[in-house]
């Protein structure tokens, strides 16, 4: 099973630039709150993209979230770097805080937010070394090392693509088995792990 | 049975049915008291290299899975699981709930299935990954849907 086709294959799939960066590949950033801590932007396209897919299948009862996979290259050529999730329901099986509000949280935005503990917050922290709650984590000096050739300025070395799919009740993942969003996301882990075993950023099949 | 339970189920018999008659040794039957010291004995014969495991209680003459882990040492991992089993305390009271009677007692025959790395050969879904990590989280997610309600694991199931 050749995951990239499997990725394509998923109704109501996006795929958008994940970062705000120039010509130059130089991501933008800004400073938040009164720590002034220096954030990468994130793309618009791709904000908005993950608006209008957790506003749309909220209004669906069987939406269960969304799949992410993080990565180089086009539709031809995608390379996976990083898969994940966002699930609807959180520990207690409320409406996660991931997904709650999502016009407006960019402090968790879907896993992609601006705080600590979440991709862009943790992220940027490994990159411009600010103080936090917990110091850079090791999983995102490893991000930051594949994903920059430069950290001031934070210059990508290749475009960065974020691949979005809806996870619905009747959603097929890759072995062709109904299955639910969490078992979806480590059987694309594991392929992946096959695809881009020198790159994938997941480790231990998490 | 829920997102192609049945099938889900056939793929586990599938990959465990040819490796049950060789590697499963009897924990516990029905009725004893757990000890984790009889672990040590009963596993006397497992060698202590990566494996993968599959607990199964033997309910009504089937074999259900109920739990799935991996270790390089799996007597001394199965003598620490046994001895939380019978305190109950934590994450292991959904374990003592599920698989001992409230005076403590076995409520099924208790089963371990213990595969080294060396002999699996083929992973439990078509076309994946072999490693002991990569069939580990197959036989969970599958096993929680063949068997709803049964599992003891967290990880890599639907809420």
């Amino acid at each position: 099973m050749n995951v990239v086709d499997w990725l394509w294959s998923v109704p109501g799939h996006r795929f958008v630039p994940l970062f705000d960066a120039d010509s130059a590949l130089v991501v933008r950033t800004f400073e938040s709150g009164a720590e002034k801590r220096r954030l990468l932007c994130r793309a618009e396209e791709m904000e908005d993209a993950v608006v209008e897919m957790v506003e749309s299948g909220l209004a669906e009862e069987a939406w269960e979230g969304l799949l992410y996979v993080m990565g180089w290259g086009g539709t031809s050529n995608f390379q996976p770097l990083y898969v994940g999730k966002a699930e609807r329901r959180g520990k207690k099986g409320e409406l996660s805080a991931n997904l709650a509000r999502i016009r407006t949280n960019r402090h968790m935005f879907a896993r992609w937010g601006n705080g600590l503990a979440y991709h862009i917050g943790d992220l940027s922290q490994a990159l411009f070394e600010f103080e936090g709650y917990q110091k850079p984590q090791p999983k995102y000096r490893r991000w930051a090392a594949r994903l920059f050739e430069s950290h001031n300025p934070p210059r990508l070395k290749e475009v960065v693509v974020l691949y979005l799919a809806p996870w619905r009740a009747d959603s097929i993942g890759p072995s062709g088995l109904s299955v639910s969003l969490p078992e979806a996301e480590k059987e694309v882990i594991a392929l992946a792990s096959t695809h881009s075993p020198t790159t994938l950023l997941n480790s231990d099949g998490r | 049975m829920s997102r192609d339970g049945a099938r889900k189920r056939a793929l586990l018999s599938a990959w465990w049915e040819e490796l049950l008659p060789l590697r499963t040794y009897s924990l516990f039957s029905r009725g004893e008291i757990p000890d984790p010291d009889t672990v040590l004995v009963r596993l006397a014969t497992v060698p202590d290299v990566l494996s993968i495991y599959v607990l199964f209680a033997r309910d009504q003459g089937e074999l259900i899975p109920v739990y799935v882990g991996k270790s390089n040492g799996p007597k001394g991992r199965w003598q620490a699981h046994i001895s939380a089993l019978v305190e109950g305390v934590g994450g292991y009271a959904k374990w003592r709930a599920q698989l001992l009677e409230s005076d403590g007692r076995a409520a099924h025959d208790l089963v371990l299935l213990v595969v080294q790395e060396d002999a699996i050969t083929r992973p439990p879904k078509a076309g994946f990954p072999c490693t002991v990590g990569a069939v580990e989280y197959q036989l969970v997610g599958l096993a929680a849907d063949a068997f709803p309600g049964r599992l003891l694991n967290d990880e890599g199931q639907g809420r």
